[in-house]
């Protein structure tokens, strides 16, 4: 109780850091390094005062040391106050201690320190690289100078003596932290500190300079990228008030309003440029310090190229004015040795490149294809030509999707990168099609009208048209581009939304993609774009169905006639005969048999979504009064489903004493939002009819804001305004899902042709999804 | 009625109980629980290695009160607890819905 008495009495004299931190909080043009710098001025000189009540009137040899972030003076609204106490063997040193952390746990600011004596610190500093690189940049806040300064220095000291091993725990360090956290530039929601392109990464380039006994060169580049993720930091806790750097999507509009850009867009387009600069950094000087250094021959590799020192350099032959193919050279040897381009090289590419003539030579054609065939050793080179300003002399449409963000949950690049790992996924697949050339050209291009207003695809053609007769592309091979980035969504689009048991779809595909040529590039590139899009748009569940309406289109093309639809087996008459409910679960494939009735399928949609299954498909089946529907449902369930369970549910159901609606409203409730990433604006429910594609049926497609019993509600809608649903398919593009539903009129089993009816179809589906639950 | 819950040091348990039942409440629940606060988890001079945030052992404690004592209850935990240290704890309390006594099937202040 004592001690109580003593802390009030040594509340500190003037102003605290809080109170500070609020009032530079209102000068929102004070940009980032100065905001921080002025920051920990602020607790530099409370922390002082501080100090000085604790040490009065005793004799101490204490210092107190600023380490981390805020030694470097990139102190943030959020962060810690990183601190040491230094001190010579003090007995008393916990009074002193107290003294200074209690003020600064009522002040509510976050703090982190240690308390250590000169052994302590150098020993600890030594054990563990975090508390190393916090120590390199530490300096002396208050206290005893001279200690603080004798182990500071000798901490740093032993970090470059020992150079070897603290450069590869650095490595170590650095590349875990990679791992946990992803690349800046191309994540929707990015850690501004600790992703790969953060400001971690400059301040370990720092200490691997310092290991090795060199400072980083000025680059006002850097200095630039690092001051942008300053103050979108510093915005973001102001923001928040919050210490997490995790820049989420809620948060985007606010920030990019405080920093001053014009949108969240423009945010994050300028935030991923600034992260490659930092990565780009990063990657040189870690290439330069694995590299060998030793000198090794020569090794010539075309003309004026060679590898030296395990480097791509240029000879003296070399001829950047003139030979408009020297770039790309570089960077494919580069890429196929696994090697950099040395930084003279890069340099003279810079500066004395030229873009090439139109048409393109040849050579610088071949080049540029053989770059891409490099594969996913290609993407940092491209990278680097482009962070040269090398890359846009080829292709000046470049600029329009650099860095630019596809912000929501289905995209996991910005354009740029997605297309070149696309680009490199196809360099897989140059084997399976007929010109290797094209596939890896289109794969490069097919999204380049992202950066032009207007649909992408219908803009993409014409750049593309542009780009390949520029290239030096004859005029069959500019169609032939032409038509995959016009058709590079088919496949995908019409695989998971389209019943392929329908010869009228297949036929379609067929007839616009024309050749088996065609078709087998724009397979090639429909695998390879869904697989640089993201986790939600490649699987085999996907592969699957892409790789039947491929087999399927290659059929029609040679004039076979489709497979006759699949029968139902015994098996299943013989589960219709009982004339009961009957659930059969195998894999990820679920047999419904039960007696028929309207609305049948939304009721086992609704069961299911009880139970939180997820349908990805469904066939509806049956003979008589008996149906036999088949359900894909998606296997990456946490844990067997209890299919007793669900069987009894839908049984109730069916009965129709179960409450469906009020569980699943109750789940709707409990569901939280899924905390990760959805997407930057909200979906809209949208409903499209398309009565042409086939005689069949009328084709319902439903796109909405993925939520509990959306399944359910859809198909509840289409029951009660009389109409049955051959066959579905189901698909979740991360935030939002697209239903494809093949209906026919109830009783009549034929397509809907009154426009009457169509319409209260489409209303009933839409009021389903606006009812609240 | 309301719920007192309230983390305090360990050595502090028997202290609280006996004031606690002083006054006159009766029933208590005590767990062994750990957490950690504005501190992390650290000592004043802190000597272990950088960024961890440890755990440290507490008590919890729980009193059904009446509405009307627990100002009384509240105070009394807090002043027997408080040591003036880092990691005295903290002292919440939650409006009570229904209570029973099991045996006897009495309900709410009956039950209390």
């Amino acid at each position: 109780m004592s001690s109580t008495a003593r802390l009030s009495n040594s509340a500190p004299p003037t102003a605290t850091f809080s109170a500070a931190r609020l009032a530079l909080d209102e000068q929102p043009t004070l940009g980032g390094r100065a905001y921080c710098n002025a920051l920990s001025a602020a607790a530099d000189s409370w922390l002082s005062q501080l100090f000085a009540a604790a040490v009065e009137g005793r004799k101490v040899a204490a210092a107190l040391i600023a380490v981390g972030g805020y030694g470097r003076g990139e102190l943030c609204p959020g962060s810690d106050i990183d601190v040491v106490l230094l001190h010579k063997n003090e007995r008393k040193i916990s009074e002193v201690a107290d003294a200074l952390w209690y003020p600064i746990w009522d002040d509510g600011v976050h703090l982190d320190y240690s308390v250590r004596t000169p052994d302590e610190m150098v020993g600890m500093a030594g054990r563990d690289v975090k508390v190393a690189l916090g120590l390199l940049t530490a300096r002396c806040v208050a206290g005893d100078d001279d200690l603080a300064a004798g182990v500071i220095g000798q901490v740093q000291a032993q970090w470059a003596s020992k150079a070897r091993q603290s450069l590869s725990r650095l490595r170590a360090e650095t590349e875990e932290r990679w791992e946990q956290y992803g690349e800046l530039a191309f994540l929707l929601e990015p850690d501004l500190k600790r992703a790969r392109g953060g400001m971690r990464d400059v301040d370990a380039v720092h200490a691997a300079a310092a290991a090795q006994g060199e400072t980083v060169a000025a680059d006002p580049m850097l200095d630039a990228a690092v001051e942008l993720l300053l103050r979108c930091r510093v915005a973001l806790h102001q923001l928040t008030g919050r210490t997490s750097d995790h820049l989420v999507l809620d948060e985007q509009d606010r920030v990019a309003a405080r920093v001053g850009a014009a949108d969240a867009d423009e945010l994050m387009a300028a935030i991923a440029a600034a992260a490659r600069r930092i990565t780009w950094h990063s990657d040189d000087a870690w290439h330069r310090i694995d590299g060998p250094r030793a000198s090794t021959d020569a090794d010539d590799i075309g003309p004026g190229l060679a590898i030296v020192n395990n480097e791509i350099a240029l000879t003296s032959a070399a001829a950047p004015t003139i030979d408009s193919s020297l770039a790309l050279r570089a960077a494919a040897a580069a890429a196929a040795a696994g090697v950099p381009l040395a930084r003279e090289a890069m340099a003279q590419l810079a500066a004395e490149g030229v873009a090439p003539p139109v048409p393109w030579p040849a050579a610088t054609r071949d080049a540029f294809v053989a770059l891409l065939g490099c594969g996913a050793g290609a993407v940092s080179l491209i990278e680097t030509l482009d962070q040269l300003g090398v890359f846009e002399r080829y292709l000046p449409e470049w600029v329009a999707v650099r860095s630019r963000p596809q912000r929501n949950a289905y995209h996991r690049f910005t354009v740029d990168r997605h297309l070149c790992e696309t680009a490199a996924n196809a360099a897989r697949r140059v084997r399976d099609v007929g010109r290797p050339d094209i596939l890896l050209v289109a794969a490069l291009l097919h999204d380049i009208g992202k950066g032009s207003p207007g649909d992408h695809t219908v803009a993409g053609e014409r750049i593309v048209a542009d780009i390949a007769t520029r290239m030096g592309f004859p005029p069959e091979d500019a169609d032939e581009l032409v038509r995959l980035v016009r058709y590079h969504l088919l496949l995908a689009d019409v695989a998971t939304r389209r019943d392929l048991d329908d010869p009228a779809a297949v036929a379609a595909v067929a007839q616009q993609v024309g050749t088996h040529e065609s078709l087998d590039l724009l397979a090639a590139l429909t695998e390879a774009d869904s697989m640089a899009t993201g986790p939600a748009a490649w699987g085999p569940w996907k592969a699957e169905l892409l790789e039947t309406l491929v087999t399927r289109a290659h059929a029609a093309l040679a004039g076979e006639p489709p497979p006759p639809p699949t029968p139902l087996s015994e098996a299943d008459r013989a589960l219709m005969a009982t004339g009961r409910l009957r659930l059969i679960a195998d894999e990820g494939r679920v047999t419904v048999v039960a007696p028929d009735r309207p609305g049948l399928l939304s009721l086992v949609a609704g069961t299911f979504a009880l139970h939180k299954l997820r349908i990805r498909g469904a066939v509806a089946g049956g003979e008589g009064d008996m149906a036999c529907d088949v359900f894909e449902l998606d296997t990456g369930w946490h844990d067997a489903p209890r299919w007793d369970r669900i069987e009894a549910d839908l049984a109730s159901a069916l009965a129709g004493d179960f409450e469906l609606e009020a569980k699943l409203a109750r789940q709707a409730g409990g569901a939280r939002p899924p905390r990760r990433a959805s997407a930057a604006r909200a979906a809209h429910a949208r409903v499209l009819i398309d009565n042409t594609s086939t005689p069949a049926a009328t084709i319902v497609e439903v796109r909405a804001p993925d939520a509990v019993g959306v399944l359910y509600r859809i198909t509840g809608a289409i029951a009660v305004t009389g109409f049955d649903i051959a066959s579905a398919k189901v698909l979740t593009l991360g935030h939002e899902i697209v239903d494809t539903f093949y209906v026919v009129e109830a009783g009549l089993g034929r397509r809907c042709t009154n426009p009457a009816a169509l319409r209260r179809l489409e209303d009933a589906i839409l009021s389903a999804l606006r009812r609240p639950w | 009625m309301h719920l007192v819950t309230a983390i305090i040091k360990p050595y502090k348990l028997e202290e609280v109980k006996d004031a606690l039942r002083g006054a006159g409440f009766l029933g208590m629940t005590a767990s062994e629980v750990q957490g950690y606060g504005r501190q992390g988890g650290k000592s004043e001079t802190f000597r272990g290695g950088e960024y961890q945030i440890s755990f440290v052992p507490k008590v919890k404690i729980e009193v059904v009160v009446d509405t009307a004592d627990l100002d009384k209850v509240i105070d009394l935990i807090a002043s027997t607890a408080k040591t003036g240290k880092i990691g005295d704890g903290k002292i919440w309390a939650t409006d009570l819905d229904r209570l029973m006594r099991v045996r006897t099937g009495e309900f709410d202040s009956e039950a209390l």
